[in-house]
């Protein structure tokens, strides 16, 4: 149903010009009324026109100019009707430049030969006389060719209309997308990082200390507390900026690394300017935590992490470097994959093509996640 | 005297077990710290300890690897697991270890665990017992971990693509279709188009027939971005792809695949 109200021809009575015409339900009997109204609209400005401009007694005019404008306007909307139905419904097809000339060159015909029917009707010519003969003829086209430019320039005014109404449905879908990603990134960074398994074990190593080395093991809660809210104000924040972001990941990584022990290196490098860049919140998190998980844990000897920001060429780059185990070699687990995958998603939602995420084998063992993002402008 | 080794990762956790394991068993003699399981499976080779405390996540080989590598034989040491992990594997470990031990470890729990293995270690030696080695393979693979030795013919998860200086890692995951092309093999994603050296023969052999189909000499697609088929006026049937402009021929070897569609 949604696809074919997109591929639907995007076509526009002119009476939905006004605001207040759009709410009835597009049918082919509304746009005979409407067609009507419209052609009496018209007629009735010529004809004020006409007194206006010219002195013409308003009565007398009026029927002739209803009359006129009814029936060049009915010949337009017949013609475009049957024209509708002859090509192909899409909108492609509807909208291209050669459809357009078509149109307005058909609207052209239509409309000269509805005045050319009008004055036979009125003044009792014969219609086709009227249309040979030159002198005519020659009166008749430039109001035939403001007719056909009105109509085109209408038509193309509710094309637009329609276009960015369906632009506009369009990027909301893709803003509700992009919540609904956001939430379930949340929800599993708060599953991951709050997880029973990380809990116990950071809180088994500081119960461990608090005998032996009683201000690390303050330091190591410290920490914990540093991360548990920065994790948690994370998961409810819109925006976030790079520096929440690296403060976060640098408490992960320093409860890591008095896990760890020797086995766990970090190293965080970002300038103040970088820092206060605004990001969107969750984007780094995974990062660092697939460099732990796949790259250094299964390592005997462990390793570095490195998380670099910096900006170059306008684009936001930030650079999760491991010198772990090499990806191939990381032994498949289950659900691994989904957090990347969710990754790459957010950021297409969220930045569409703009955005990259890249996986780089480091010619020294390990892996560098790179994540290229546009500069947001504030 | 009653020796052990003890075994975990994180440092903390294993002088704190040994601080606590003083004040619960004064008589026992620790032989050996070990920081992974490949250092712990040696120091079990070489120290026979008699009871051995083993934290499940090690780097080189995981508890559970190692208990299995040591349950069989005579004079096997007894194992008690200390682990974080959640409670539903608990069962699982109860019974193809002696004792496990839930961290942080609480002294109390400790006294009781170590009171058992004083009963146990008194007793004559249990014969070795087969249905303990088929319960850890079984809890190895409900965890998702591979077995010791892993099967070669795994598919294919990552390629490496040059980018200029850079070796990019793509998952297959990401893989749109492969294209050969002359010597190389283009690899379409989301993000653009790599080149890689291996021929698209040889990739066929290791990506998985149910999610990547070849549909051409040239060409294999994966499934999950098929959108649909088309035929076109000259009669070739062509796929669709899900988000994407270019369609790809299917040759007419190849045409029964989409019958069903």
């Amino acid at each position: 149903m949604k696809n074919d109200d997109c591929t639907a021809p995007a076509t526009t009575h002119p009476l939905e010009l006004f605001a207040p015409f759009r709410r009835w339900p597009v049918s082919p009997a509304r746009d005979l009324v409407y067609t009507l109204l419209w052609n009496s609209l018209i007629g009735v400005v010529l004809a004020l026109c006409l007194w206006i401009f010219f002195g013409a007694p308003p009565a007398r005019v009026l029927a002739g100019t209803l009359i006129t404008s009814n029936i060049v306007g009915y010949l337009i909307h017949g013609m475009l009707v049957l024209l509708r139905r002859l090509v192909p419904a899409t909108r492609k097809g509807w909208t291209s430049p050669a459809m357009r000339a078509c149109r307005l060159l058909l609207t052209l015909s239509c409309a000269v030969f509805g005045l050319a029917l009008s004055d036979a009707l009125l003044g009792g010519h014969d219609p086709f006389q009227a249309l040979v003969r030159g002198s005519r003829l020659a009166q008749m086209l430039p109001f035939g060719v403001a007719i056909a430019l009105l109509i085109a320039a209408i038509l193309a005014a509710g094309e637009r209309r329609l276009a960015r109404e369906m632009q506009a449905a369009r990027q909301q879908e893709q803003m509700a997308e992009a919540a609904r990603l956001l939430a379930e990134a949340r929800l599993r960074t708060l599953q991951a990082q709050i997880e029973p398994h990380f809990l116990y074990n950071t809180l088994a190593n500081v119960v461990s200390l608090i005998g032996a080395d009683p201000a690390r093991a303050r330091h190591m809660l410290e920490r914990l507390i540093d991360f548990l809210r920065a994790s948690l104000s994370a998961s409810r924040a819109e925006h976030a900026t790079v520096g929440a972001e690296l403060d976060l990941a640098h408490a992960y990584l320093d409860l890591l690394g008095v896990r760890m022990g020797a086995r766990l290196r970090h190293r965080i490098e970002a300038d103040a300017a970088v820092r206060a860049l605004p990001i969107a919140p969750m984007l780094l998190q995974p990062l660092v935590e697939n460099a732990i998980m796949h790259g250094l844990e299964p390592q005997v000897a462990g390793g570095t992490v490195v998380v670099r920001a910096r900006v170059a060429d306008g684009v936001l780059g930030i650079e999760v470097e491991d010198d772990g185990a090499a990806l191939t070699h990381a032994p498949p687990r289950p659900g691994g994959g989904v957090g990347m995958a969710n990754l790459r998603e957010r950021l297409r939602t969220l930045h569409g093509p703009a955005a990259r995420l890249q996986l780089i084998e480091n010619p020294h063992g390990g892996v560098t996640a790179r994540l290229l993002l546009p500069l947001e402008t504030p | 005297m009653t020796t052990a080794l003890l075994a975990d990762d994180e440092p903390h956790l294993l002088s704190y077990l040994e601080e606590q394991l003083a004040q619960a068993w004064p008589d026992l003699r620790i032989v050996g710290r070990a920081g992974n399981g490949i250092e712990a499976l040696r120091l079990v080779d070489e120290l026979a300890p008699d009871v051995v405390f083993l934290d499940i996540q090690m780097p080189g080989l995981n508890g559970l690897q190692l208990a299995e590598q040591l349950c069989g034989g005579d004079g096997a040491p007894r194992v008690v697991f200390t682990t974080a992990h959640e409670h539903y594997a608990l069962q699982a470990f109860e019974q193809a270890a002696f004792d496990y031990l839930l961290k942080p470890i609480r002294l109390d729990r400790l006294q009781r665990t170590v009171a058992r293995l004083k009963e146990a270690l008194a007793a004559p030696a249990p014969a070795a017992d087969p249905a303990a080695a088929g319960m850890l393979s079984q809890l190895l693979r409900q965890l998702g971990v591979a077995p010791a030795a892993a099967p070669a013919s795994a598919p294919l998860q990552w390629i490496r693509a040059a980018q200029g200086q850079e070796t990019r890692l793509v998952a297959v995951d990401e893989v749109i279709y492969f294209q050969s092309n002359d010597k190389y093999t283009s690899v379409f994603t989301a993000d653009g188009e790599h080149l890689i050296r291996t021929p698209l023969r040889q990739l066929r052999e290791q990506l998985d027939a149910q999610q990547f189909w070849q549909i051409h000499r040239g060409v294999i697609v994966a499934a999950k971005h098929v959108e649909g088929t088309r035929t076109d006026f000259r009669g070739r049937l062509l796929v669709r792809l899900k988000g994407r402009a270019e369609q790809l021929v299917v040759s007419r070897n190849y045409v029964d695949l989409f019958r069903q569609m």
